[in-house]
Formats: C-alpha cells, sequence, structure tokens
C-alpha cells in the first residue's frame, strides 16, 4: 500500500469511533467500511486497526462483546460508550477546525 | 475453531491467558472471514488467506503492543467489574442487616469479642517475642552463660568472664552486670531502687543511647569513679530531674555520686533496673571461679556468628579448666541471643496463649458459620432466585462471603478499638509478670494484624454458608422439602457446631489442667505459715548505723521496739526470707572436708523460726546464751539433717561454710559451726520450690552479713502490723534507713503470677468458647426444631409422648456433641504439650480434667437445646401440620 495516503496521528482513532457511531461492529467490518468509505485510500494495517480498538477499548471508548456474524461466526463486537460519543463529537469539532484552517492556509498561498 | 467459547470468563487461574486467547480468536476471526472475502472474489484458499495475513501487517512488535493493551484492559475491567459487585454485595449486606438485625448484631459482637481478644494477645506477642531490642543492632548482641553438670545458667563468675573476654576475638566487647538493690538518700527521704553493678564497658557494648549525658567507661568503673547512670523514669518521676543534667549529684548507698547520664526505660539491663553503678572486676581463681553471681552480655562482630563464638569460648573454658583445676565446676561457655534470655520462660507460654487465642478465633468463626446457615432460609430464597435468574455459583458465593466479611470488619474494627483502649490494662496486669511487657505499645502493625484478623474470620466464617448458598436450588425451595433432618444427620451447621465443641473441649482441658496444677501448687505445706507476718527490707547502707560494729546494735533495737508494741507477736530479721533470693554455697562437713556438697545459707536472728511457725525438729533454736564471742552454732532443716547424717542425729555434727565465710580466716578456712538443732523443711522459694539443705545461721555471729536485713514481724491480731508502725519503729531508732514493706503472703502470691496470668488467660479463651458453643447449640436446635416441626407433629399424631420427643431432640443435639468432643479429646491432648512446665502433680492426660471438661461441655449443650427441645415437643400437631402444609 505504498500508493495511499499516511494516517495523521489520531485519525484513525476519529474515524473508527465514527464508524461504530453508525452501528456496533467487529474488527472486520470497520476495516471493510474503512476500505469502502475512502476508496482504499487510506493505508491501514489491520493490526493497526486493532491496535486502535484495543487502546480506546482501555480508554473506556469502546466495549466489547462476543457476537455472531450473520455467516453464523463467533466476532468481537465493539459499541461506542457515552463517553466515546463525547469524544467523537469533541474530537470531530477540532479535526473541522483543523482542517478548516488548514485549507484556509493553503488556499490562501495557492492565491498570494 | 475452538477458542470462541472461551474468553470472559471471570476470574481463571490466569487472567491474562484468557485474555491471550481471546486476542488470538479475534484475530483469527478477523483473518478468516477476510480470507472468505478473497475467495469469494475468485482467489485459490491458501493464496487468500496470505493475502489476508499480508493485509493484517504488523510485526512481531506490533502483536506484542496489541497483548499488553488488551491485557490491561482486562484487568481494569476486571478490577472495576469487582469493586461494582462488591459493593453491590455491601448495599445487599445493608439491607439484610435492616431486616433481620439480630444475625447482625450476633455477628458484629462475637466478631469484636474474638478479634479484640486475638489483637490483644497479638500485641503482647509482638512486644515480648517480635520486636528486637531497644539497642542498636541487636541481634548482635549475646549473653554469655556457664554450662556445667548441673545443666545452664545466666550467671558467670567475674574470672571466668576476664579469661572468656580475652581470649575470643568474635565479640567486639562484652560487660558484666549484675542485679542489685541500692539505697537511694535524697534530702527527704531515701528508700531502695533496684540496681545494677557494671564492670568493662557496659554501655559501649550496649550501644545505650542516652537522653542525657554519657555512661561511665571501663576506666571509671574500674576506678569506682562516684558516677552513677539513671533511668529516664526514675530521673524524671523520682529525682524530678529535667532534660539537662546540669551537675546534678545523687546519693547512693551512702555514698554522694555525680549522675553522668540518663538512659530510656526500654534501654534498661537487667530489666527493671533504675540505678548503674560503677564495679571494679579483678581476677581471681580457684574457688572464686565457682562464684557465678553475674550477668555477662557481649557484642559480636558483624562477621561472627553464634556458632563460632561458642567454639571459641569453649576453647577458652577447656584451658582454664586445665590450669586452674581448683575451680570446682568446670563452667563451660554457652552464647545466647540476649533477647532470649531475657524473654525466658515467657515465650513457651505466649505461644500457648496466642495458640489458645487462635482457637478460640476458630470457634467464633464456626459459630457465626452456624448460625448463619441455620439462620439462611432468607438467603436461600434469595439465592434460588438469583440461580434461577442466571447469577453464576462463584458469583452468590462471593456475595455470600463478602456479607460475612463485611461484618467482620465492622466487628473487627470494635475489637481493635477495644484491644487498643485495653492496652494499658493489659500492661499493667501482664508488666508485673512477663519480662518487656511494660513496655507494650499498641501501633500501626497491631491494627493491621487486628484488621486482617478479622477479614480472616469473615471469610472462614462465611465460606460454608456461601458454598451452602449456592448449593440451594430453585426445585428445592418451591417444593418446600428441607429434606433428610433426622437425628441431627444433614442438619447445616452441625458439622460446625461439633468443630466449636472439638475447640471448646481442647481449651477446657487446657483449662482444667492449669487450674488443677495451680490448686496442687498453693495447696502445697509450706513448711511455714506466712499468715499475718509483714516483712520489711531495711538497708543500714549509708545510714548512721552504717558501720560493721553497730549493725546488729541497730537490729536488735529495732526488734526489741517492736516486740514491745501491742499486738506484735514475735519479730525477728533475716538476711533473707521466703520469696527472696538466699546464698547458696559449698560446705565442708567434719571428715568430709572438700567434697562437692552444698547448702543454702541463712542469716538469721532468734526469732526467726517463731515468727514462721517453723518446728523445731531436735535440739534447739538459737537463744540467749548464743552470743558473738560463745560458740559458733547453726541450725539446719531435716532435708539437709537426713541428706548429711542419715540414720544418726545431726545434733553436735560440725560443718564449715566453706564458700560464705572463707574469707574470715587469713588462709581463706572457713570456721567451724556446730549444728545444735534441727527444724522443719520450708519451701523458702514458695510453692514452686523444691526442698534442699539448708543450714541457718546467728546475726549475732556473722555481723558481716547483716547490713541489709528482713524484718519479719509476726501479728497476734487477725491482720499484719501496719507498715506504718513498723516504719515508725525503724525511724525512731534511724530516720535515715531505706525501708520497703509488703505482707508475706502478697509476696507469695507475686511467685505465682505467672502461673496465675496464664491460667486466667487461658480461662478467659476457654470460658467465651464455652459460650459460643451454648449459642451455637442453641441456634442449632432451635432450627432443627423449626425444621423438624412437621416430623414432630406426625409423631404427636401417631401418639409419641411429649417427653420421648424432647429426648429425641436432645438425643440429636448431644450426638453433634458427642463427634465433636471425640474429635477435641485427641485436639485437646495434643495441646496439652504446650502447657508442658505448667503442670505439677497432673499428668498431659489427667482424667479428671478430660472428664470436668467432657461433662461441662455436655451439660451447657443440654441446657442451650432443652429450651428448643421443648418448644418442638410442645407445639399443638394440628397446627404445625397445617403451618407446614
Amino acid at each position: 500500500m505504498g500508493d495511499s495516503l499516511p494516517m495523521l496521528k489520531g485519525t484513525l482513532d476519529l474515524l473508527v469511533l465514527k464508524a461504530l457511531s453508525v452501528e456496533p461492529s467487529h474488527g472486520y467490518g470497520l476495516a471493510c467500511w474503512l476500505e469502502a468509505r475512502s476508496g482504499g485510500e487510506l493505508g491501514v494495517e489491520d493490526s493497526a486497526l486493532y491496535q486502535a480498538l484495543r487502546r480506546m477499548e482501555q480508554r473506556g471508548l469502546v466495549e466489547a462483546e462476543w457476537g455472531v456474524t450473520e455467516n453464523n461466526r463467533r466476532a468481537r463486537y465493539y459499541t461506542l460508550t457515552s463517553s466515546g460519543r463525547a469524544h467523537l463529537t469533541a474530537e470531530a469539532a477540532t479535526w473541522h477546525r483543523y482542517a478548516a484552517s488548514v485549507a484556509d492556509i493553503l488556499s490562501a498561498e495557492g492565491k498570494g | 475453531m475452538g477458542p470462541h467459547r472461551r474468553g470472559m470468563k471471570p476470574g481463571s487461574a490466569n487472567p491474562d491467558s484468557g485474555v491471550d486467547d481471546e486476542l488470538d480468536a479475534e484475530i483469527e476471526a478477523h483473518l478468516e472471514m477476510r480470507a472468505e472475502a478473497f475467495v469469494a472474489q475468485g482467489m485459490e484458499p491458501e493464496a487468500a488467506r496470505s493475502e489476508a495475513l499480508r493485509r493484517f501487517g504488523g510485526d512481531k512488535g506490533a502483536r506484542r503492543a496489541l497483548v499488553t493493551t488488551a491485557r490491561r484492559t482486562h484487568r481494569r475491567h476486571t478490577l472495576r467489574r469487582l469493586w461494582d459487585q462488591t459493593a453491590a454485595d455491601a448495599r445487599f449486606t445493608w439491607r439484610r442487616t435492616r431486616k433481620s438485625p439480630g444475625f447482625a448484631a450476633v455477628a458484629v459482637v462475637i466478631f469484636a469479642a474474638s478479634v479484640g481478644l486475638t489483637t490483644t494477645m497479638f500485641n503482647l506477642v509482638d512486644n515480648v517475642l517480635l520486636r528486637p531490642l531497644a539497642f542498636p543492632e541487636p541481634d548482635r548482641l549475646v549473653a554469655l552463660w556457664s554450662v556445667g553438670e548441673g545443666g545452664a545458667f545466666p550467671w558467670v563468675s567475674m574470672s571466668n568472664w576476664m579469661d572468656w573476654r580475652a581470649e575470643s576475638p568474635s565479640l567486639i566487647s562484652t560487660a558484666l552486670y549484675s542485679t542489685a538493690r541500692v539505697t537511694v538518700a535524697t534530702e527527704a527521704d531515701a528508700f531502695h531502687a533496684p540496681a545494677s553493678r557494671v564492670a568493662g564497658p557496659f554501655f559501649q557494648t550496649l550501644g545505650s543511647s542516652f537522653v542525657a549525658g554519657r555512661g561511665f567507661t571501663e576506666e571509671e568503673a574500674q576506678a569506682s569513679a562516684p558516677l552513677v547512670v539513671l533511668s529516664e523514669g526514675f530521673w524524671t518521676r523520682v529525682l524530678g530531674g529535667g532534660p539537662r543534667l546540669d551537675g546534678a549529684e545523687v546519693t547512693v548507698d551512702g555514698r554522694r555520686m555525680g549522675v553522668v547520664g540518663v538512659i530510656p526505660d526500654e534501654q534498661a539491663l537487667p530489666q527493671g533496673a533504675d540505678v548503674w553503678v560503677p564495679m571494679p572486676h579483678r581476677p581471681g581463681a580457684g574457688a572464686v571461679r565457682n562464684n557465678i553471681n553475674f550477668q555477662a552480655v557481649a557484642r559480636l562482630q558483624p562477621e561472627a556468628s553464634l556458632e563460632q563464638a561458642r567454639t571459641e569460648l569453649d576453647v577458652v573454658a577447656e584451658r582454664i579448666r586445665v590450669s586452674d583445676p581448683a575451680g570446682i565446676y568446670s563452667w563451660g561457655v554457652g552464647v545466647r541471643p540476649l533477647r532470649d534470655v531475657l524473654v525466658g520462660d515467657a515465650r513457651s507460654y505466649l505461644v500457648m496463649l496466642m495458640v489458645a487465642v487462635a482457637f478460640l478465633l476458630v470457634v467464633a468463626c464456626a459459630n457465626l458459620a452456624g448460625l448463619s446457615l441455620a439462620h439462611a432460609r432468607q438467603r436461600t430464597q434469595e439465592s434460588a432466585v438469583h440461580l434461577a435468574l442466571g447469577a453464576s455459583r462463584g458469583r452468590l458465593i462471593r456475595r455470600v462471603v463478602t456479607e460475612h466479611v463485611l461484618l467482620g470488619l465492622i466487628g473487627g474494627g470494635i475489637g481493635v478499638a477495644l484491644a487498643w483502649s485495653a492496652t494499658g490494662y493489659v500492661m499493667r496486669r501482664a508488666g508485673e509478670v512477663i519480662p518487656r511487657a511494660a513496655e507494650v505499645d499498641f501501633d500501626g502493625r497491631v491494627a493491621v494484624f487486628g484488621i486482617l484478623a478479622a477479614v480472616l474470620a469473615g471469610v472462614l466464617a462465611g465460606t460454608a454458608p456461601a458454598i451452602r448458598a449456592s448449593r440451594d436450588q430453585l426445585s428445592t425451595l418451591l417444593s418446600g422439602a428441607r429434606g433428610g433432618i433426622g437425628g441431627g444427620r444433614g442438619l447445616p451447621g452441625a458439622a460446625m457446631v461439633a468443630t466449636e465443641v472439638g475447640l471448646a473441649l481442647t481449651l477446657l482441658v487446657a483449662g482444667g489442667l492449669l487450674l488443677r496444677s495451680f490448686q496442687a501448687v498453693i495447696s502445697r505445706d509450706l513448711g511455714f505459715d506466712a499468715r499475718g507476718v509483714m516483712t520489711a527490707d531495711v538497708s543500714l547502707v549509708g545510714s548512721s548505723f552504717d558501720s560493721d560494729s553497730r549493725w546488729v546494735d541497730f537490729w536488735d533495737a529495732v526488734t526489741d521496739r517492736l516486740r514491745q508494741l501491742p499486738g506484735v507477736e514475735a519479730v525477728a530479721v533475716a538476711n533473707s526470707i521466703p520469696t527472696t533470693d538466699g546464698g547458696r554455697g559449698f560446705i565442708d562437713l567434719e571428715g568430709q572436708e572438700g567434697a562437692d556438697i552444698g547448702a543454702g545459707y541463712w542469716v538469721v536472728s532468734d526469732g526467726y523460726f517463731d515468727v514462721l511457725d517453723i518446728p523445731v525438729l531436735a535440739g534447739r533454736v538459737f537463744g540467749d546464751n548464743d552470743q558473738a564471742g560463745t560458740e559458733r552454732v547453726a541450725v539446719v532443716n531435716q532435708a539437709m539433717a537426713e541428706r548429711y547424717w542419715p540414720n544418726e542425729s545431726a545434733i553436735g555434727k560440725r560443718v564449715r561454710a566453706r564458700s560464705m565465710e572463707s574469707h574470715l580466716s587469713p588462709a581463706g578456712i572457713a570456721p567451724w559451726l556446730t549444728v545444735v538443732g534441727v527444724v522443719g523443711d520450708a519451701l523458702q522459694y514458695g510453692h514452686e520450690d523444691e526442698v534442699g539443705a539448708d543450714m541457718f545461721v546467728l546475726h549475732r555471729q556473722v555481723p558481716y552479713f547483716t547490713r541489709s536485713m528482713f524484718l519479719t514481724v509476726e501479728s497476734r491480731l487477725g491482720s499484719v502490723v501496719p507498715a506504718q508502725t513498723i516504719r515508725q519503729a525503724v525511724h525512731d531508732v534511724d530516720p535515715g534507713v531505706a525501708i520497703a514493706m509488703s505482707s508475706l503472703d502478697s509476696r507469695l502470691s507475686s511467685l505465682t503470677g505467672e502461673r496465675r496470668l496464664v491460667m486466667s488467660g487461658l480461662g478467659l479463651f476457654a470460658g467465651a468458647a464455652l459460650l459460643l458453643v451454648c449459642l451455637g447449640i442453641y441456634g442449632l436446635m432451635s432450627f432443627a426444631a423449626e425444621a423438624r416441626t412437621r416430623e414432630m407433629a406426625v409423631r404427636v399424631a401417631l401418639g409419641a409422648e411429649r417427653g420421648e420427643l424432647t429426648r429425641l431432640m436432645l438425643t440429636s443435639a448431644l450426638q453433634v456433641v458427642g463427634v465433636g468432643a471425640f474429635v477435641g479429646l485427641f485436639g485437646a491432648w495434643a495441646f496439652s504439650r504446650l502447657l508442658d512446665g505448667f503442670l505439677v502433680d497432673v499428668g498431659a492426660a489427667d482424667p479428671v480434667s478430660y472428664g470436668a471438661a467432657v461433662l461441662l461441655l455436655s451439660v451447657v449443650a443440654v441446657a442451650a437445646a432443652l429450651g428448643p427441645s421443648l418448644r418442638a415437643a410442645r407445639q399443638d400437631p394440628l397446627e404445625a401440620l397445617r403451618d407446614s402444609a
């Protein structure tokens, strides 16, 4: 995946939280979701994804429970906790502000 | 794919391995799903799998990081869940307690009492046995002993000590000290003080820390410098001294001494001493080597072991044996930790009492477990419902245990507080008897011990009820069957009551053995009559009569004066009296000079045998015709007469007090004494003494031994002559003498103080255990009565007599007691080994003690079971059947 975009720090967490805010999901489901949404642009190794999930579980942002997939396979399902939801809202706002200001600067320079 | 069923299994042996498996399972599921997707796109399964692995990526480090994070998460969650559940259990306990406060109250009281007693006992053990001595590097401090054929003694002779000291490189330094009594005179008063004369670098060896000033040095001790070291308590309390010495002086034994230093009370050696004075040491040979009148303390080199010092000193002792054979006893050397010497016998009985109190704690736990089981009907319903709703068994067990632990903590907290507040009392009671106990203080580690004991007790008490609760099934509950209750079998709590009975029996038997030994001891014939005898320890040191030509004059003046007082029957003086340490030494019998025989040596005045009512068996006792210049006479006791002159009369035989009176002639040979009478044997050191050979000499004929004497005054009235009367008579002759009084009876009972203390301690524990057994049996039978309501009703309906029913119930109670008692007999037999040294005239298998304990337990059991049994038999069968239907 050398041609894909590098991940900015903290971005993966944010995206995973976003994905889980739609519905609880297992790790593979999240990977598929990310690939589908980014059109394969975000180069994330699956292990990094699990790393992020476990980290957030430790911080109490997500909870996990074993469940059964539609194909009758057991998988570990992650759910957003209330503090995870609050974190998502806050981080998303920060991200938007940040992205907007970066974009502003870049476009201003381009006109320069 | 097996690992799926594993995972969130709480409480598995190694939580981390579960976490690893879970992580593996999660990743494996992920890989399979991804591979399936590739296969669906047309890939070969193997290629799909390796592509899935590639996409997963991550090196070893990543995987490790993942595992670490997962483990941390898991632990956090486990703790959190535990906390939540415990909080829920606590709330549950609170609700239950409010519903039925009776059980909780009983539990708290029992926990408080048992934990309180256990904590108090531990406090003593901790202070006396466990805590290091209050000196720097205390484990390097040792006591040197004399070891001979007759055993090992914590006493050494000055000459031996000097030789040992010169030739043992393992010892950094060593010093000699004696236990003594000095007369301290202030402007207002003269009084005795417990003291020690010390030789060598005493304070340096101990590493004493001085509250003020310094210790005297070995050179000062050698020079008998007029210097004194005082204990802090004596300096501040008795002399009213402050933080600075300011060149203070005090009169000790008639000599003005400069107070050179003050040491903390807990560093007093010998224990309880208040005054330390210098003592020169000088070598001596021959018989002097046998005068083991001193104690020796030494500090080992940092790298030297006890064994090393012992080996070294053995060589020295052997050399002395060869080079100085005149010493009759060739003492070897013992090296022991100083603490062992200070603690002495206390170790064995403190350990015994600690075991006893642990038994009591277990009885209390079994008691609560039993009560809780019998009381568990309500819990049964709740737990059955919980089980039916899917609660795990482990969870239920934990809840019940938590309930008991919480009650244990509340009760234990109260118990620890009680133990804390009782510290002062215990210190006073035990401090008179147990060495080091006067320093007892209650600190954090004792409190921690108490709390731990409470938690342990809670767990112990809660386990059986918890397991039972987890076994109760909804079906049994709904069917209402309490099943299989007959003849005590299957009664919940029967095993608990049996345990209690067994342990209580052990304590009761031990208590019985001690009580019987005590009775045996105090009912012994002492050979003298202590009733109505007042004793006064009087020292002429430093008084106006303090010269050897005037000492006897003083005693005669005082005894004359006392004899004329109304109510006084007889008066005498003696250099030692029963309960005090008399002299012992070697004697020569005419015709067997130089033989290795000894006798007690007592200096007494004419009336001594009258005062103590010691019978004269043959010849006469001292009289007016025996004067300083007349024939030197002695009176011997029956034991001495029979041992040394068997089958012949002792009267007229001649004897020399070789080691006591050898200084009287320049040649070092003691003068002959003629035996003029034989008196009855007296147990001079009180009830626990053995009769030995004793000889008595007249004070007028050995005036040099009369500087300090005991006045003994026998009253004609029921009570002793008042101390004030005696003090007045003494001070009329010379107001400057020190005097300390006590009745002979109280002196005698203080000799059995240790025995009394141990007996009352064990008695307390046994009594408490008995009370608990009583409560336990009552609870058990109440439960049984209730549970057997239906059975009883049927029996009554079928024509059974009520008396028969009562008997049936009582029999089932006695069966439980019988099982417990049977086991308890073995326990008692094992425990009685700990009583070694306390049993007098009573065997460890004394049938009376065992029988009495079993009888007492049975009576208590029947009494406790009677009420519930009668209730069970008395109920109306129709009503009972209707209720239980």
